[in-house]
């Protein structure tokens, strides 16, 4: 067999041993007897892998940080049923249990939503600690008792019974022998005897007690027993049998009992997430706790004090599941007690109910009933929180509403996402661009080398011994630049770090006070990256792998034996001779038989033309959607309890709404006064004007009536006076809200003067037989408060008062209690007319002046208190101005404590989220985009001068024949701008004809590109201007 | 009257590593009519000599006349415009221009354009012999000789009377190489050019008028 060229049984390769390292020798040696050379690469690799180390560092610390963010947050969606009591944790809402039962799919739909990890469903068991009873202002049901009273007479003025109580079988407090009055719905008890009753004691403001039974008693659960609201006794002992002594420990039961909260991660249960309850002594649980349902628990500072319980302690607990409502079954019998050791205490917060907490291994997933109106809450994906609030409120049943707690993620995470990418961009940039730069710089490295190779082949040295040389000669300069290379990287890795940090800083920088988006923000995590030795092993491997493989397929192809180039395709024998002549002669002649080199300016102008309208039509429309955004968003705010949910019930001083108006950035601000509570007595005229009468009704006038009557008016629908129904706390998770007017009235009428008016829910009307124009008759209590007093409206004592208001409006009621709107009778701004309203033919007998008369309340807002408050901003522009003007008023922030008790919230998060994002991608681009304008400036530039660079002969040879350096100049010159400028129109014109626009960035870009492009071409030409006249007398290389 | 006159020329290359004087003292006087021959051996001087003759460069010191009027006192552009015509080894044709508009180049640069050039460019392939085809034709569709003559032929559109050759042969074959060594004669001795040749050649130099030696940067008769 014929030995193949370079073969080691041709005997061509030095032997092992003294010449073994002949080839690393001589490789080596070309390298130092070149330093200068060496030294250019050295430096050029070095600043590689300098790049290459700190962008991968950049990239390996923001997913560390981003990794260790998502391990440190913890994102939850509390799921919350808007009640009438919302938000009160105490209270027990009936309505809820329909609710849930009706929406039941849609709460499961929930569940099954992407990002969801789990739902902890909110859970309570009644918790009874023997012989404990409970005497703080927290407990369940106070006024609850069951009792044996001796009834002494009928008292006409108070129009209730005068009795004694002769036994308590459950009373909170203590009442045994006292006097209380008995007051009846309906039916009549018997002067001198005794009965049983169980209902509730009514405070009474002169230290009588007032006591009102029940219709009767209904208990949940399998051995629940009804008990009728009283039964009359035979004498003033209860048979020892009688139901009332269950009744009796059912309330001693609940209200002696504590909530107990199982729960599987109590670090993510809202409270403690967002830090209202917070541990003063001891641990939450361990995992392994958990895992096993340990009898274990953390209870509140008041029970540690009320049992003199301190960690470490134990404590025995009857735990009872009521299946549903809490303190609503009729345990009899209480499971037996379990002792549970104590690994901590919290305190207690007065919003919060007093909890005990035990672990749980499995969550319990079944939305059920409990005191409060949170449901659940589910533990999300902190990346996927977005997408499943965009999903889940669309899914949401009216009622309900949910709010994300990132605990701040979304902030601090959020610009080093951004940053994540911007690095991975860069990354897969040093990726593209490493290979590339060592691929050239061993073409250049080995294509130098080559006329060696060939030598020392010819010198019978095999193929492996020129490799062997390349190799050492590479590694001679790569290791040492891969040395250089990480150390620099090593000692600015730090530097480069902290502008990163301050980078993502400022991209976080937006003012954001008083924002929903810094809402729940309550913890912060530091971004310190440490050292990672890998990240430099692996970019030094990288790195090296490169040169390696680079270097050894260019010095294969070097040692190739190389095939004779086909030869050119002679072209057509014929020409044809241009009748062109003048000065532009030579350079049309060029431009039209330049051929490849004419059509390459031509594309190269026209593609770049097309790239830099790429670009810049993208920067304009990100541009656009920032302003679309910015025009179409519309923000509210409102103000707010310290939690920064929006209700009712607040105490907002009028001064405050008129300081917010007067600052003149917003567009409207809806308030809601709380006037009374209005029991619907009757239509007074029919909306086609039929009149009827309607029997007079007893008003007392004093005594326990009076309190008896007020009793009964607190439970009627509650009286607002707004001047925005829409814009009333009910409906404002509503896009859009039932409301429907009679004709000539609407929204604008809640401001005028005309106050006589009401709105009334679509459900109450038809349970009353209302209809739109009718005129009703309420009755409700007024008092006669010394704010009223001195804006001199009456000097009447409070009263029970009799008002006719016309049905201008009706809505349908979203959730939540039913509600009469009245105008405000307050315009505003200041200064600006009420809306005229129709005529009407008929006022009613009394007529109600209105919460305010607007000839001079605006003037006298400070007198006022409001229970809600809503604005929207004029212009989004206006924001931080908005900021500025609510910390002015002065309002507070939620979650910063200060002297200032009202707090406000902008429920901007959204907007800021996307103007956020989109700013972020705007500056990335412009950075990007201004180094892509740049590469694009100088691919024109150093393209014109190399197309030019084919030019130097002609340059050379019109020197040689006298043509003057100007005439040369002008006439290439004339050639590259004919070519580049159609080059530029052909792209403009696909660019046009694609749809794309010019604006005056593009515009001016492509003048600078032009610039470039002729900048470049005169460089070449000026220098190819001054040709050596060896170079023309000889022959060219 | 000599139309070029060298007079005491010294020309010196200043590199990095050495200095090489290239011309010494060398002085010389060409007249119309004739056709010299530089010849020397590589690195002697010959094409320094030609490109101070033609322009390219300015002497050191010395003086390089023509018509009796120092090079270093013209604008080189025009001189070389309207006075030297040179001939290169290889050849220095414009590659998108065809055989008629290399020739008519020079004359348009001259301000002798259009119908009247493109007519006198015919005469001069013709007189070079070379069909008559050939004047729309591109350089790269031409031969070696072809290509020299089409040089030529721009050269004497030039008329200037003096005309520089440098290895004009250098790039052709034997059968080619005779035929311009006949042109170059034939303008020599039929339309008084003074033609100066340097070449390593020995039959083009025993063609020659004159033969001149160049040795060492000395100019002495060959």
């Amino acid at each position: 067999m014929k030995p193949k060229t370079g073969d080691r049984i041709s005997g061509q390769d030095p032997p092992a041993g003294k010449n073994g390292i002949l080839a690393e020798k001589i490789g080596i040696k070309s390298i130092l007897r070149t330093p200068k050379k060496a030294l250019l690469f050295l430096i050029l690799l070095a600043t590689l892998v300098t790049l290459l180390t700190l962008v991968m560092c950049v990239h390996h610390a923001v997913s560390g940080y981003l990794d260790e963010c998502n391990r440190y947050y913890h994102t939850i969606v509390e799921l919350e049923y808007m009640g009438q009591e919302y938000p009160d944790s105490h209270a027990a809402d009936s309505s809820m249990q329909a609710s849930l039962a009706e929406n039941a799919d849609a709460l499961q739909a929930l569940l099954e939503l992407p990002g969801v990890m789990q739902f902890d469903a909110e859970d309570a068991l009644l918790g009874v600690i023997p012989d404990q009873r409970r005497k703080d202002y927290q407990v369940f049901d106070k006024d609850a008792a069951v009792i044996v009273v001796y009834i002494t007479w009928w008292d006409k003025s108070t129009d209730s019974y005068s009795a004694l109580i002769k036994n308590a079988p459950y009373a909170w407090g203590d009442v045994l022998d006292k006097i209380t009055y008995v007051s009846l719905e309906e039916g009549t008890l018997q002067p001198g005897a005794y009965y049983v009753m169980c209902g509730h004691f009514i405070t009474s403001a002169n230290n009588f007690l007032l006591f009102q039974p029940e219709d009767e008693i209904v208990g949940t659960g399998e051995d629940a027993l009804s008990v009728p609201g009283r039964q009359l006794l035979s004498g003033e002992t209860l048979p020892g049998d009688s139901p009332y002594y269950s009744l009796a420990q059912v309330y001693k039961n609940r209200n002696n009992g504590y909530r107990v909260s199982p729960v599987t991660d109590m670090e993510t249960l809202r409270p403690w997430q967002q830090g209202e309850l917070k541990l003063i002594g001891g641990r939450l649980f361990t995992a392994e706790e958990y895992a096993a349902d340990a009898q274990v628990c953390v209870i509140s500072n008041i029970l540690s004090t009320v049992r003199d319980l301190s960690v470490g302690d134990s404590i025995q607990i009857s735990l009872n599941d009521c299946g549903d409502l809490i303190y609503s079954s009729w345990f009899q019998e209480l499971a037996p007690a379990k002792e549970y050791r104590i690994t901590g205490i919290y305190y207690r917060t007065k919003e919060y109910p007093d909890t005990l907490f035990i672990p749980r291994s499995e969550p319990n997933a079944s939305v059920k009933m409990t005191t409060g109106y949170v449901l659940g809450q589910f533990r999300l994906n902190n990346d996927l929180a977005g997408a499943f609030e965009d999903t889940a409120e669309r899914l949401l049943p009216a009622g309900y509403k949910l709010t994300v707690y990132d605990e701040g993620y979304g902030a601090v995470a959020g610009p080093y996402k951004e940053l994540k990418n911007l690095s991975m961009l860069f990354l897969l940039i040093c990726l593209l661009v490493v290979p590339g730069v060592l691929a050239l710089y061993s073409y250049l490295f080995i294509s130098r080398r080559r006329e060696d190779a060939l030598l020392q082949r010819a010198l019978g040295a095999g193929n492996a011994h020129v490799l062997r040389g390349f190799l050492a000669a590479s590694l001679a300069v790569t290791l040492p630049a891969a040395a250089i290379g990480l150390t620099a990287g090593r000692l600015l890795e730090g530097r480069v770090l902290d502008y990163v940090r301050v980078l993502a800083e400022r991209f976080g920088a937006a003012d954001i006070r008083f924002s929903s988006a810094n809402l729940f923000t309550v913890r912060q995590l530091e971004f310190a990256p440490v050292t990672d030795g890998r990240v430099y092993l692996l970019a030094a491997v990288v790195f090296l792998v490169f040169v390696l493989l680079f270097t050894a397929a260019f010095s294969v192809d070097a040692m190739r034996e190389r095939k004779p180039r086909r030869k050119k395709k002679p072209r057509a024998v014929h020409g044809r001779t241009s009748r062109l002549s003048g000065r532009l002669k030579f350079a049309f002649l060029s431009i039209r038989r330049g051929g490849m080199r004419t059509l390459a300016v031509v594309l190269l102008c026209a593609v770049i033309t097309v790239f830099l309208g790429l670009l810049t039509s993208a920067s304009d429309q990100y541009a656009a959607q920032l302003a679309e955004i910015r025009d179409n968003t519309v923000i509210r705010g409102y103000a707010t309890d310290n939690l920064g949910r929006y209700r009712n019930g607040m105490v907002v001083p009028a001064r405050y709404a008129r300081d917010l108006i007067d600052a003149g950035l917003t567009d409207a601000v809806y308030l809601t006064w709380e006037v009374s509570n209005l029991r619907f007595i009757g239509v007074t005229r029919t909306a086609d004007g039929t009149m009827r009468e309607l029997e007079d009704l007893f008003v007392p006038q004093g005594g326990f009536a009076v309190e008896t009557l007020q009793y009964k008016l607190s439970r009627e629908p509650k009286w607002i006076a707004t001047n925005s129904v829409a814009g009333a706390p009910a409906f404002y998770y509503e896009s859009e809200p039932e409301i429907t007017w009679l004709e000539g009235y609407g929204e604008a009428c809640l401001t005028g003067a005309d106050a006589d008016l009401c709105v009334l829910p679509v459900s109450m009307m038809e349970e009353k037989g209302i209809e739109l124009g009718d005129t009703v008759r309420f009755l409700c209590w007024l008092e006669d408060d010394d704010e009223d007093k001195a804006v001199g409206e009456s000097d009447d004592k409070d009263r029970f008062e009799l008002l006719d208001f016309l049905v201008a409006g009706s809505y349908v009621l979203p959730y939540g209690e039913e509600t009469i709107y009245t105008p405000l009778g307050l315009t505003l701004p200041a200064g600006s007319e009420p809306a005229p309203l129709p005529e009407r033919a008929y006022r009613p007998q009394r007529y109600w002046q209105g919460a305010f008369d607007h000839s001079w309340t605006y003037r006298s807002l400070h007198l006022f208190t409001f229970r809600s408050m809503i604005f929207t901003l004029s212009s989004t522009a206006e924001l931080d101005l908005l900021r500025d003007a609510l910390e002015g008023v002065p309002f507070e922030q939620v979650g910063v404590n200060s002297g200032v008790r009202n707090y406000a919230v902008i429920d901007d998060a959204d907007f800021v989220s996307a103007t956020q994002g989109m700013q972020r991608q705007i500056r990335y681009m412009n950075a990007l985009f201004g180094c892509l304008y740049v590469a694009v400036m100088l691919i024109g530039a150093v393209g014109a001068y190399l197309l030019q660079n084919s030019r130097k002969p002609e340059i050379a040879l019109m020197r040689a024949l006298g043509v003057g350096p100007a005439r040369i100049l002008v006439t290439f010159l004339w050639e590259q701008m004919l070519l580049s400028v159609l080059g530029v129109a052909a792209g403009g014109f696909v660019w046009k004809a694609s749809g794309g626009g010019a604006n005056g960035l593009f515009l001016l870009l492509i003048a600078v590109y032009e610039f470039c492009w002729m900048t470049g071409s005169i460089l070449r030409i000026l220098r190819a201007l001054k040709p050596k006249a060896q170079e023309l007398l000889t022959e060219p290389e | 009257m000599a139309i070029l006159e060298v007079k005491n020329v010294n020309y010196t290359y200043h590199t990095r590593y050495h200095t090489v004087e290239a011309l010494k003292e060398v002085s010389g006087t060409f007249i119309r009519g004739k056709l010299y021959a530089l010849v020397g051996k590589s690195g002697s001087g010959k094409s320094t000599l030609l490109s101070l003759m033609a322009g390219l460069m300015l002497p050191e010191s010395g003086e390089v006349l023509f018509e009796g009027t120092p090079t270093s006192r013209m604008d080189l552009d025009k001189y070389r415009l309207y006075h030297a015509a040179v001939i290169y080894q290889s050849f220095r044709l414009f590659p998108l221009l065809t055989v008629s508009e290399n020739i008519t180049y020079p004359m348009e640069l001259r301000g002798f354009r259009g119908e009247k050039a493109r007519a006198l460019a015919a005469e001069l392939v013709e007189k070079v012999n070379l069909p008559a085809g050939a004047l729309d034709r591109f350089p790269d569709m031409l031969s070696g000789g072809e290509q020299q003559r089409v040089g030529i032929a721009r050269a004497m559109s030039m008329n200037s009377g003096l005309l520089l050759a440098d290895e004009p042969t250098g790039n052709l074959d034997t059968e080619n190489g005779d035929r311009l060594v006949s042109i170059l004669l034939d303008l020599a001795h039929n339309d008084d050019y003074c033609v100066i040749v340097a070449t390593h050649d020995l039959e083009l130099a025993a063609r020659a008028d004159k033969v001149l030696r160049i040795s060492d940067g000395m100019l002495g008769d060959g």
